[in-house]
């Protein structure tokens, strides 16, 4: 393992190095095992990282390949904005109550409707927010209707990361790996939410497998719910408006990125502007909603880890990569299969963010050393970054790290947050009734993205 | 002025044990709203009133989005509690950390009263339930010269 110079500012030495590594592996390590608040970690991973001279404050701060990239912090934060204002306007809520009445009360298609509406949130918002939002009104109709809400708050928790797979901003691993590959929200969308959708679909085939029998409704209790006045959920119904409407906006915004060169994070911002401005809301109230320990957590990470791509541990990793999947300048299957499946188990058991922001910049030292002998990260060219043979080991990378969240209760913050909840409202899901839906679905989406790469890019 | 100078003269006290059929009909009887629970020896092991039942009956998820009340349906607290017939006070008790000596001033008791949005505090000595005082004992006792004059 040498230390590489790596055309960064200062030259590594050994020292500096091992002193990275011990950074990074301590930071995993207390990050997985979640003996100390995440956020904490990775704060003081960072300092560490700067007190130590393993980056300097310029590459820290100013620079995305070695340090925070304000891209994803931006569009994180100004997405919060725009979920908080939106959250409070009862529409979620008015939404849910709706679908339920449209669907008769009849309690299948409700499942299907609210884990659809779930899944095509998530694919906008942030996954967490979305749940957080459809969880206590799920509870509401399941407690109308006289039935047990797990199967509705396990499907969400899953529809929710399928859903955040198939976009850019649907969940933190798509936004790194724009981050780094420089691809667009429309590159996303064709390439991932084909599968994500498939997944979808036989998700809820095998949630009517599982669950017609049990999911009966006596006709007096559909009347609960069809006699619900959905209009008394909206407080603000200006507000409510505003919201949509600027949700809209940015949605059109994400989705013109191709033609207008208008980056996401300057969409979101630009949202996130606008409906401050027109909601009246006061910032202090609306920004003390932001989930600050998480912006900070991805502050601290990009720092951590761009110390292990300057001192060339990344590029060490990614030579162990080459060696065991030979990627070649033509083919890079099994790169791109293996990656899939080791991306997707791993994540069904840790934190995805932290791998990703690790895998990501691995999967850039790797083209450069694919196409190029070996290129410094900062240099890796677009056209690289973008190559044919390259792109479905970013798609296997993006399938994996979000799918695999499905797996156990702690693959993703999601499924964490739906537990909590129902255990609050007295339904314990124990952790392995949990992977009796996840990891099914996990191996269904696993196999279906494994076809899908080979048909796709493959055939 | 103590808090042993303002205490309702007769309190209401029930055990763990004692259904939900008894306490409802005392605490309806009676024109007190809570009750202390004690255990065999009178040490006050906790309070339980209407406001515990309440608690009891309204779901979590209004906690966690309160415009959800605005679509219940119109018989559900009537459901609810009978759902509840055959529980005990224990299943509705809620444990009492905060209580009050008798030689505590009344300001202190006024300002927990304030502070915690409470209608009644227990006052007791050690372990040992001595009685209530409750927002109308002590305006009872230190408004008595405003009413006077």
């Amino acid at each position: 393992m040498t230390p590489a110079t790596h055309g960064v500012e200062t030259a590594v030495s050994g020292a500096t190095y091992w002193i990275a590594c011990a950074i990074f592996a301590g930071s995993f390590l207390l990050i997985i095992t979640e003996k100390i608040h995440k956020t904490k970690v990775a704060l003081v991973g960072a300092a560490l990282t700067l007190l130590l001279s393993v980056t300097t404050e310029l590459e820290a701060f100013h620079s995305p390949h070695l340090g925070v990239d304000h891209n994803v912090i931006f569009l994180l934060i100004s997405m919060m904005i725009i979920v908080s204002i939106l959250g409070k306007s009862g529409l979620f809520e008015w939404a849910a109550v709706k679908l339920a009445k449209l669907a008769k009360g009849r309690p299948f298609p409700i499942l299907v409707m609210f884990l659809l509406f779930t899944a095509i949130f998530s694919a906008l918002l942030d996954n967490v927010t979305t749940v957080l939002l459809f969880a206590p009104v799920t509870l509401l109709i399941a407690d109308e209707l006289d039935l047990d809400p797990i199967p509705f708050l396990i499907g969400e928790a899953l529809a929710s990361n399928i859903g955040g797979t198939a976009t850019l901003i649907g969940d933190p691993p798509n936004l790194i790996i724009a981050s780094r590959s420089h691809l667009g929200f429309m590159d996303f969308l064709v390439n991932l939410a084909p599968p994500a959708l498939f997944i979808l679909v036989v998700m809820l085939g095998f949630t009517w497998l599982l669950f017609r029998k049990k999911l009966k409704v006596d006709e007096d209790r559909r009347q609960h719910v069809l006699q619900m006045d959905e209009t008394k959920l909206i407080k603000d119904p200006v507000l409510a408006k505003k919201s949509v409407f600027v949700l809209a906006l940015v949605t059109l915004g994400f989705t013109l990125h191709a033609w207008t060169h208008i980056e996401p994070t300057t969409v979101a911002l630009a949202g996130a502007a606008l409906l401050l401005l027109i909601s009246g809301r006061d910032p202090h109230e609306t920004l003390t909603e932001v989930e600050w320990p998480t912006i900070f957590f991805f502050i601290g990470l990009f720092i951590i880890v761009g110390g292990v791509v300057k001192v060339g541990l990344v590029n060490d990793l990614s030579m162990m990569v080459i060696r065991l999947t030979e990627p070649t300048g033509e083919s890079m299957f099994a790169t791109s299969m293996v990656l899939l499946w080791f991306s997707g188990i791993l994540s069904a058991f840790l934190d995805n963010i932290p791998y990703v922001a690790t895998m990501a910049p691995l999967v850039v030292e790797m083209s450069g050393t694919v196409f190029h002998g070996g290129a410094p990260v900062a240099e890796v060219p677009l056209a690289t970054l973008h190559h044919p043979v390259l792109m479905p080991v970013w798609w296997a990378l993006a399938l994996g790290s979000c799918l695999g969240g499905n797996g156990t209760p702690v693959g993703a913050s999601a499924n964490v947050v739906v537990l909590g909840i129902a255990e609050r409202a007295g339904y314990k899901i124990s952790f392995l009734r949990f992977m009796a839906y996840g990891i099914p679905i996990l191996l269904l989406s696993l196999l279906t993205c494994t076809l899908y790469l080979w048909l796709r890019f493959y055939l | 002025m103590l808090v042993r100078d303002a205490m309702i003269p007769d309190p209401m006290t029930c055990r763990p044990d004692d259904s939900f059929r008894e306490l409802l009909q005392r605490l309806l009887d009676s024109k007190q709203g809570a009750a202390a629970v004690l255990d065999d020896e009178g040490r006050l092991v906790g309070m339980v009133g209407f406001h515990h039942v309440l608690r009891k009956v309204v779901p979590v998820y209004i906690e966690l989005d309160a415009k959800l009340m605005e679509v219940m349906h119109e018989g559900y607290l009537e459901e609810r509690l009978e759902r509840l017939r055959d529980q005990h006070v224990r299943d509705f008790m809620s444990e009492e950390k905060v209580t009050v000596a008798p030689d505590d001033s009344l300001i202190k008791a006024a300002a927990l009263i304030v502070e915690l949005g409470r209608k009644t505090l227990p006052v007791v000595e050690g372990k040992k339930f001595l009685g209530f005082t409750t927002r109308r004992t002590i305006f009872e006792k230190v408004t008595r010269d405003i009413l006077q004059t």
